[in-house]
């Protein structure tokens, strides 16, 4: 047992669970003390916990850095990349919008597919109400042709989209599931990473009633100055494919 | 779980870096070529290949590497290979999981980055049959018009008529059900019907198909096909009884995929070239999927039993078994105690989905003496914890046909271990239904309803049944409700 213990070590679906622990720290302590000062505490306190990752990833040689420590502001506001229709897009350039809602997609995820309405009425709402609203194809191996059939299939054509093959989007917002989405305020900083709404509790499981809209929550909160209740929620998808 | 909080608190004290404690016992590198593809191929494959059920295709070095994560993660939570039903006692007819150590192995793999090795020493891939599974079918049939299905919302299901217009009675020994769209159909249930019935609800409908669940009225249960299922023949020339003039019903369950799609299920027929030499039965316990059993589950309740026995009077051998509930089931079990005591499981399902309703086949007979008792117990849980529960909040949900009803049953199917005893067999079963269905009219006088005629009136019910039910399933099915009502208006 505890031979399969030391081997199982460094899984990193166990990363991922205590990853997300940290960030859930994080919630609590934004909640209790949503000051700028605190806002500086909690900065300190992800350090405090990035360094221990750092050193719990150590132990296992192959923990993948991305698993470590999930960014908090995206670090290249300038980044651009060529959209499926050739076009040049910056996509985290905010400018006078209310925030880029980027949604990381797979096209052969079950779970990522199955949302393609929401996204579509996500941003048909949330387009006019002032955000970019962007997919993020992250699967390396397909081509832009399958991609822009893929968006005809599924009634997505109104998108503007990515095609992130070399995940440069992907490391820079810490989004690792699809579909995920991440919501980039104009300083940079992620108001918002997870899941859409809580349809999907796990792989496999599909609620009759979705009793909670996260990200809706944190638009509308975005749109009415309010703080974002849950900034952090755990995505349930597919992890996002490897390069 | 338990395995998990240990791996955590290994972490946290920082005990064993892996290296160290495999670099002990495994010298060699873990590679997909050598250690991975042979269990990615024998287990996940069949499904994983291009037009079959599975999303995306697991056939090579990349397919696995870039799914690394998704795949330690769903097979550590034994979401993949899907598989639902427990015995410790006998094995299942393609039976997919993975053991202990072939998980271990893919974890290593996983973390260790996944090295794809000597390319020359990957496994050829399995040889798949292509097509019908069986070999040509005696008959192929197909929905007549294509059902169209949303892009988003609630599963559906529905039955779809396909009238066969036989002139003789045909022998049915194995189904083959082919989905035109793989990622909306989740599960067919089988049927035949003889009363037109069902034609004249899919005539009524203008949409193909009509909607009302499978249910007893149908005349008779085919078997059934859910995603991953390889089609099989029943053992020893067994076969399901077609009557001439039958229709087939298909009552499909349906995924919404996120895209709108159009379903045209084919169907191959395999039948028997003479009436089988033996005949088979089931056993439901409770009877008439919980219909007797009196299923009324308060609000709030996470753990609503019902539980039936039934001794068999002959020796048996059985050879299927199968659990039916709606979205409130939660688990279900049956067990054989042998007349020495001793226990066996014969099915437990520990964490029942609606959407996984398969058909067990033993891999070998179970040989049941006579005096085994078996013991079926069906749990509903109709509390919020349940999410699959339709009503939020909960409401009371009693036995009916609908899906948001509820129903709940397990059905051992066998033969008599000597056919000549199979009418006894059969009998015996008869008389377990109607002794279920006197039960539940004696518990309805005693809440005080028309105490003095019932009971006269629960044995004329009893001696209909007994007469009219053709199958011996204990329930009048609709053709035999029909007999029955033709016979006693004369």
């Amino acid at each position: 047992m505890m031979r399969d213990a030391a081997i199982r070590l460094v899984s990193p679906s166990l990363f991922q669970k205590i990853v997300t622990g940290v960030d859930c720290w994080g919630f609590v302590i934004d909640r209790a003390l949503a000051s700028v000062l605190a806002m500086r505490v909690m900065k300190g306190f992800y350090v405090y916990w990035l360094t221990f990752s750092l050193f719990l990833g150590g132990l296992g040689s192959f923990a993948r850095a991305g698993d470590v420590s999930l960014p908090d502001v995206v670090q290249h506001t300038s980044i651009s990349i060529v959209d499926i229709e050739g076009e040049e897009q910056v996509p985290f350039r905010v400018g006078e919008a209310k925030g880029a809602a980027l949604f990381f997609v797979t096209h052969d995820c079950p779970i990522s597919n199955a949302y393609a309405p929401e996204l579509e009425r996500l941003r048909e709402e949330y387009g006019i109400k002032g955000f970019n609203m962007m997919l993020v194809y992250v699967d390396p191996d397909v081509t832009k042709k399958e991609l822009r059939q893929h968006m005809k299939d599924y009634s997505l054509s109104d998108y503007t989209a990515v095609f992130d093959d070399t995940h440069a989007l992907v490391k820079e917002t810490g989004a690792t599931i699809t579909p995920e989405a991440v919501v980039v305020l104009r300083d940079g900083s992620i108001a918002y990473r997870g899941r859409i709404d809580n349809l999907y509790p796990s792989l496999g499981q599909r609620r009759r009633v979705i009793t909670e809209k996260d990200l809706r929550g944190a638009l509308n909160a975005i749109l009415e100055n309010r703080n974002v209740e849950a900034p952090r929620t755990q995505a349930v998808g597919c992890y996002i494919p490897n390069l | 779980m338990k395995f998990k909080n240990i791996r955590y608190l290994a972490l946290v004290f920082g005990i064993g870096a892996s290296v160290q404690g495999e670099g002990a016992s495994t010298k060699q590198t873990i590679t997909f070529s050598e250690h991975i593809a042979p269990i990615v191929f024998e287990n996940c494959t069949s499904c994983h290949r291009p037009n079959e059920a599975a999303p995306f295709s697991l056939m090579n070095y990349r397919d696995v590497q870039k799914r690394g994560e998704l795949i330690i993660t769903v097979i550590e939570d034994q979401y993949m290979p899907p598989w639902h039903a427990r015995s410790k006692d006998y094995e299942f007819q393609g039976h997919r999981g993975l053991s202990e150590k072939e998980i271990a192995l893919i974890g290593e793999w996983v973390d260790s980055g996944m090295a794809e090795g000597d390319l020359s020493k990957v496994p050829a891939l399995p040889k798949f049959t292509e097509g019908w599974q069986l070999g040509v079918p005696d008959l192929v049939i197909s929905m007549k018009d294509g059902y169209p299905l949303y892009a988003e919302g609630p599963d559906i299901y529905r039955n779809f008529v396909i009238p066969l217009d036989l002139d003789e009675d045909r022998w049915i020994q194995a189904i083959e059900f082919r989905p035109g769209k793989r990622s909306i159909v989740h599960h067919s249930l089988f049927y035949y019907d003889t009363t037109g019935e069902a034609r004249k609800r899919d005539a009524e409908d203008p949409v193909p198909g009509f909607k009302r669940m499978a249910s007893a009225e149908k005349s008779g249960s085919i078997g059934g096909w859910a995603v991953g299922g390889i089609p099989r023949k029943l053992p020893d020339g067994l076969a399901y009884h077609l009557p001439k003039g039958s229709d087939i019903i298909l009552s499909t369950h349906f995924h919404p995929s996120g895209k709108e799609e159009t379903e045209l299920s084919i169907v191959g027929l395999y039948f028997s070239k003479e009436p089988p030499k033996q005949r088979f039965t089931g056993i439901q316990l409770p009877p008439a999927f919980g219909a007797l059993a009196g299923v009324n589950i308060p609000a709030g309740e996470s753990n609503y039993t019902k539980k039936d026995s039934f001794v068999l009077p002959v020796d048996v051998k059985a050879f299927g078994i199968s659990s039916h509930a709606h979205y409130l089931g939660k688990r279900m079990k049956m067990t054989a105690t042998l007349p020495d005591g001793e226990l066996k499981e014969l099915l437990t399902i520990d964490d029942w989905d609606f959407s996984w309703q398969e058909q067990y086949r033993y891999e070998d007979y179970v040989f049941l003496p006579a005096g085994t008792r078996l013991d079926g117990e069906v749990v509903w849980d109709n509390s919020e914890d349940n999410i699959n529960n339709p009503n939020t909040p909960p409401k009371r949900v009693a036995w009916g046909r609908e899906s948001d009803d509820e129903m709940g049953s397990v059905t051992l199917q066998m033969v008599a271990a000597n056919p000549s005893e199979f009418g006894r067999l059969r009998k015996e079963i008869r008389n377990h239904t109607a002794e279920a269905s006197r039960k539940a009219r004696a518990a309805r006088f005693s809440r005080g309803r028309q105490a003095g005629q019932e009971g006269n009136r629960g044995e004329i019910l009893k001696r209909i049944v007994d007469r009219f039910d053709k199958d011996g399933d204990g329930i009048l099915s609709t053709a035999e409700r029909e007999t029955a009502r033709k016979a006693l208006d004369r």
